[in-house]
């Protein structure tokens, strides 16, 4: 404060100085002398210029944007002039934080609170700030005496607050102001107050709020409770002030139609929710806001109900000892439509009543009607038609009556349409562009000679123009459109006018808050480069990129001096280096189980389940990163008596899952993931074993498409199979355990808004997966998946969700010699027979092996049936136990509706079959389920129960099949 | 010959440098400006203060301490970034008539000039502020209409609690003589009150880093 000061008083002596000639600038930090010409070049004060203080203010502002440092500036007089020195005081230099000492709370949470004001580490500049806000912590909890010493240790990487709380501050006096003489007693003993008591601040709220509360519950609407204290110099005591102001009591009535006012809770307008539109009570507060926004609630309401001239305002009503606050209401009389009828048009009637949207016997909102001609306007707009003129009137068919003002008033709407001429796109100009050529931007725009013109989609070539020039670093560009009509109005020259203003080019590139990852690395990161245009795109791709690779990045463009080059400033914060996450749960899912005579039951089961996971990021100075993830589970098995495979713990389903990143790996080409895995499953008609390792290089396509390719070597082992003998496919008899060696592609398209969520947007995608025994595989395959989902959100926020899968495969034919056991063989046309030859045969296998077929039913597929139940006679057996097939159809269509913030409801219809193999795909076999559900919106996604019910029920073993499904899962189904 | 010519650069550079190195240090010299606070990236530095207090841009009792003009600006920030949102640029006549007033104020034209000099602000700098101001102002007198009227009881509390305020020739007046004026005094207070409380919670939730006290 006193530098501050003492500074202020010298402005008479720096005024001395400005208009000198500067002989000489230096920059120093901590004392060294920087001759970095990047740095240097900064600085706008420049040797043999007179000294301006503007130019002295500008230096600082780059020097503080651009180099994250701030700086002191000092001058010199000198008999050549003024010597300047620029003193940067680093704000990279953050040092880790500890506290010790008597804290008096949470060390831990001492620390949250630091790093959630400053960040996990402080920079030196923000120690003093730092020690404040720990003294006003603690004085927030009445410790005056707080003492806080910051020490940054020798190094100056590590800064220790030595805390000591002190003692807690006790009361010496109490001024109650506000309350009646003969309360104070009752006031102080209700807020726990007494002189020498010990004094919390935290405690002394709290009880105010309440008290406060318990107030405005009894309609004193205007209360307000505070204290405040002044502590004594040595903080120990503390002269508190309690001021509790009370207000009148506050009634609020409406006055309805004229007549008296009457209290809210009789009811004064029916259908209309006035509690919850008028929500004083709720909320406390005659705050002149709520009471405005309440008499627009309610005169929206009724003017929804159809009172079309429906008025509502409200006064105070002074009355001694009282507030009241009256709400007048004039509803006016109700109108509803009886008919509605277009003039004019050639369109079909049809098509303008949907536009439309009002219809008849609905009450008269002019909202609606003015919105309804809005939609019919801009439709013909777009048409062509750019004169069309959509008028409406409403005409009443019986005269209001005066005595009864609740009579619905019918009406005929009339909505006459002057299409005017069809206009159509004559020239389409660029004018004042010179950065690109009129053919190059024609390809931008979708007005087109000959096409119809249309002022939305002029306003959107406009859109489209600037984003082009914006992607090119013209900041400043300025698009208009004119368009030049012909006497008869029915050709339009199209004009764009293009100010274009200097192409912004990237001058420096500056990386500020980075520790373990590299500047080199992140610079590889950044798609803006020194000398070539600030683009828009290249900023946006920047800044994804980095997302990946920090907790926080902002991209900050700095002007450098004048002109049109920029710095980029790129300020880092790095996640920490290892990440531990774990979590339990319960898996709650209908499963299959034989019950007796062997019938498979789909039935409800809980399964415990818990997870951990470990990983370490940024390794080596990039980005790499390794993770572990591990799985476990324990699932009732139906023998007991079975040999299943489980753990040295016990757990019969697990995964763990060693996942290797490495970005931009071979030079850019994409990211390579390399993973080990170990996994045991407990499916319904077996268990599954696999381990193996795979490898797989990623690829980001533009904003939305990723592609991938893959080679996966691993171990699948079958075992405690549900099936009948007979039923098992040959390939899991002669394998039960069997090596795949298997190459994969995959290409995604996701504009999905929210991928655990989506409201909108599509995911499309198309897989591929190969195995031959020529590259080590014991049965060779080709395998295909194709999939899209389309999102869309409908006026009131509901969401109409819709997807389609479609799986295909093939076995490549081997030959094996089997011993004489049935066999059971499924010919082209699906007809199963069982061969028993009685001698060693020679058998070709096409069937794929268990991992690797294709299963429905369950919580993300077909929801009326248990996971895996879904099949034909092909692919189930004949206990209702599924064997999966080469082929796989999925159809989903979901309607998600809101009903608080929080909860959602949703019906659906889901289709779908698995079959034998692709020649046996029928659409006319696909089974059907619908049902419906609800979802939490939980921090880790929706939480989902869905209820699916079967829509054709079928007989396995002589037991029909139960028509429900339950479902509960994270996230949404599809 | 050939040793001479070697000889007198290698002198000249040894000559240079350390004339160049005698000087390498300057001493700390005079402190012109520096940067006191950021405040949601907006950086107010020692001209900023120098300009309100040298321009007489800031009321007093702010104008006699440079860490209440400090204080001052910080909370204008704030309190402007609000009224950005929600206030039109006040029209420009009604900022040439502030910049006017300003100009008077210090002096004249001349003085005015010089003291822009000086802080480093242009005439356009300075239309900013004021432009800022009034936007502030406006956005002040719609926002805290205050709607509560304090009732009879606060404003006897109120006459009670601030007798020597009202003291006129060192007589107390009767507080029906007096209570238009502990009404509007009052009432007053309590929006103080609440701009005070508004100030504080934009403060809790705006990034403010003050480089130094």
């Amino acid at each position: 404060m006193l530098l501050l000061a003492a500074s202020t008083t010298r402005a008479a002596e720096v005024a001395d100085l400005v208009g000198r000639p500067v002989v000489e600038v230096r920059l120093f930090r901590g004392g060294q002398e920087i001759r970095d010409p990047a740095t240097l070049d900064l600085v706008e004060t420049r040797t043999g210029q007179p000294l301006s203080m503007r130019q002295v203010r500008e230096s600082l502002s780059h020097l503080l944007i651009s180099l994250g440092e701030f700086a002191d500036v000092s001058a010199t007089a000198d008999p050549a002039g003024v010597v300047l020195r620029y003193d940067l005081i680093p704000l990279q230099a953050a040092v880790d934080v500890e506290v010790r000492g008597s804290l008096g709370r949470s060390r831990q949470a001492l620390l949250d609170l630091i790093a959630r004001r400053f960040g996990r580490t402080v920079r030196p500049d923000q120690i003093p700030d730092a020690v404040t806000f720990l003294e006003e912590l603690y004085r927030e909890s009445g410790r005056y005496a707080a003492r806080i010493t910051p020490d940054t240790g020798p190094a100056g990487n590590r800064l220790v607050f030595e805390i000591d709380q002190g003692p807690a501050a006790r009361i010496r006096r109490i001024d109650l102001q506000g309350a009646p003489d003969d309360g104070r007693a009752g006031v102080l003993a209700r807020l726990g107050l007494a002189v020498g008591a010990v004094y919390d601040p935290v405690e002394v709220d709290t009880r105010l709020a309440e008290l406060e509360a318990d107030v405005r519950a009894r309609r004193y609407y205007e209360a307000r409770f505070r204290h405040d204290v002044t502590p004594s110099p040595d903080g120990r005591t503390v002269d508190m002030v309690v001021d509790v102001q009370t207000g009148s009591p506050v009634t609020i009535l409406f006055s309805v139609d004229g007549g008296p006012p009457v209290a809210m809770e009789s009811d004064p307008v029916p259908d209309v929710r006035l509690a919850e539109l008028v929500p004083v009570a709720r909320e406390g507060s005659v705050d002149e806001d709520l009471l405005e926004d309440s008499d627009l609630r309610v005169e929206t309401r009724l003017r929804r109900l159809g009172y079309r001239n429906a008025r509502v305002t409200h006064r105070p009503l002074d009355q001694p000892g009282e507030l009241s606050i009256v709400f007048t209401v004039d509803r006016g009389p109700a109108y509803r439509v009886v008919d509605v009828r277009f003039e004019g048009s050639r369109e079909p009637v049809a098509e303008l009543r949907a536009l439309f949207g009002v219809a008849v016997a609905m009450p008269l909102v002019m909202a609606d009607v003015e919105a309804g001609v809005a939609a019919l306007t801009a439709r013909y707009r777009q048409l062509g038609h750019r004169a069309v003129q959509v008028t409406w009137a409403v005409l009443e068919r019986e005269t209001p009556d005066a005595d009864d003002p609740s009579a619905m008033v019918p009406v005929s709407l009339v909505v006459e349409i002057v299409e005017g001429p069809l206009t159509t796109v004559g020239a389409v100009v660029f004018d004042g562009s010179t950065a690109f050529s009129a053919a190059e931007l024609r390809t931008v725009v979708a007005s087109a000679p000959g096409r119809p013109y249309s002022r939305l989609l002029a306003a959107a070539d406009v859109a489209a123009v600037r984003a082009h020039y914006l992607d090119e670093g013209y900041e400043t560009v300025q698009v208009r459109v004119d368009a030049g009509f012909d006497e008869s109005g029915t050709t339009a020259d199209v004009t764009f006018v293009v100010r274009e203003g200097p192409q912004v080019v990237v001058e420096h590139m500056l990386v500020v808050g980075n520790r373990l990852i590299a500047a080199s690395t992140v610079r590889a990161e950044v798609a803006l480069r020194p000398g070539e245009p600030w683009g828009l795109d290249e900023e946006d791709q920047t800044r994804r990129r980095l997302t990946a690779l920090f907790r926080r990045v902002d991209i900050r463009k700095f002007s450098h001096g004048g002109g049109n080059r920029r710095d980029v400033v790129i300020v880092v914060e790095e996640a920490p280096a290892t990440t531990v996450g774990y979590g339990g749960g319960l898996e709650v899912s209908q499963r299959l189980r034989a019950a007796e005579g062997g019938a498979a039951r789909g039935q409800l089961e809980l399964a415990p389940r818990g997870f951990f996971e470990i990983g370490r990021r940024n390794l080596w100075g990039k980005n790499r990163s390794i993770n572990l993830f591990t799985r476990v589970s324990v699932r009732r098995t139906d023998d007991a008596d079975a040999e299943v495979p489980m753990s040295s713990l016990g757990f019969n389903e697990y995964r763990v899952l060693l996942n290797y990143r490495e970005p931009r790996a071979f030079r850019q080409a994409g990211d390579l993931i390399v993973s080990g895995f170990l996994e045991q499953a407990i499916r319904p008609s077996f268990d599954l074993f696999t381990r193996g390792v795979n490898a797989e290089l990623q690829r980001a396509i533009g904003l939305t498409m990723t592609g991938s390719v893959g080679y996966t070597y691993g171990l699948n082992r079958v075992t405690n199979a549900q099936l009948q003998p007979e039923d098992i496919p040959l390939v899991d008899r002669l394998f039960p355990e069997v090596t795949l060696s298997t190459f994969s592609s995959e290409l995604i398209r996701d504009t999905r808004d929210d991928p655990l969520d989506p409201t909108r947007g599509t995911l499309v995608g198309v897989g591929g997966k190969v195995a031959f025994q020529r590259i080590g595989s014991e049965v060779g395959f080709a395998r295909t998946t194709v999939q899209g989902f389309y999102y869309r959100q409908l006026p009131g926020d509901l969401v109409f969700a819709t997807g389609a899968r479609l799986g295909l495969a093939h076995g490549f034919a081997r030959t094996v010699t089997l011993p004489s056991i049935p066999i059971r063989v499924i010919d082209d046309d699906g007809v199963v027979t069982l061969v028993d030859s009685g001698a060693p045969q020679i058998f070709v296998i096409k069937d794929l092996p268990a991992s690797e077929r294709f299963f429905a039913g369950g919580d993300t597929t077909v929801r009326g049936f248990a996971l895996d139940r879904l099949g034909d006679d092909a692919t189930i057996d004949l206990n209702g136990f599924p064997t999966g097939g080469n082929a796989l159809i999925v159809l989903n269509f979901e309607l998600r509706v809101p009903v608080t913030g929080a909860l959602q409801v949703v019906s659906f219809l889901d289709a779908g079959n698995v079959f034998a193999s692709v020649s046996n795909l029928r659409l006319g076999q696909i089974r059907g389920g619908a049902g419906f559900g609800v979802r939490y919106r939980s921090p880790v996604g929706p939480i989902r129960v869905d209820l699916g019910f079967k829509l054709d029920r079928r007989e396995f073993a002589g037991e029909r099949e139960r028509l429900t499904a339950l479902h509960v899962s994270i996230g949404q189904a599809f | 010959m050939a040793v001479r010519r070697l000889v007198r650069p290698v002198l000249l550079c040894a000559v240079m440098g350390a004339t160049l190195g005698s000087g390498q240090t300057p001493g700390p010299g005079e402190l012109i400006d520096r940067v006191l606070a950021v405040v949601e990236g907006q950086v107010i530095m020692l001209s900023d203060v120098r300009a309100h207090l040298d321009l007489r841009l800031i009321a007093p009792p702010h104008a006699a301490d440079p860490t209440l003009v400090l204080t001052a600006l910080i909370e204008r920030q704030l309190i402007l970034d609000e009224a950005a949102r929600f206030v039109e640029a006040p029209p420009s006549d009604e900022v040439e008539a502030r910049l006017a007033e300003v100009v008077r104020r210090v002096g004249g034209t001349e003085a005015f000039q010089e003291r822009l000099l000086r802080v480093g602000f242009t005439v356009d700098d300075l239309r900013q502020v004021l432009r800022g101001d009034l936007r502030i102002e406006q956005y002040l007198a719609r926002r805290f209409v205050s709607a509560r009227q304090p009732t009879e009881d606060e404003v006897a509390v109120y006459f009670r609690d601030h007798a020597d305020e009202f003291l006129t020739n060192g007589v107390l007046p009767s507080f029906d003589a007096a209570r238009g004026e502990a009404r509007r005094r009052l009432s007053e207070g309590l929006r103080q009150e609440r701009i005070d409380d508004w100030v504080a919670s934009l403060a809790a939730r705006a990034d403010v880093v003050r480089v130094r006290p």
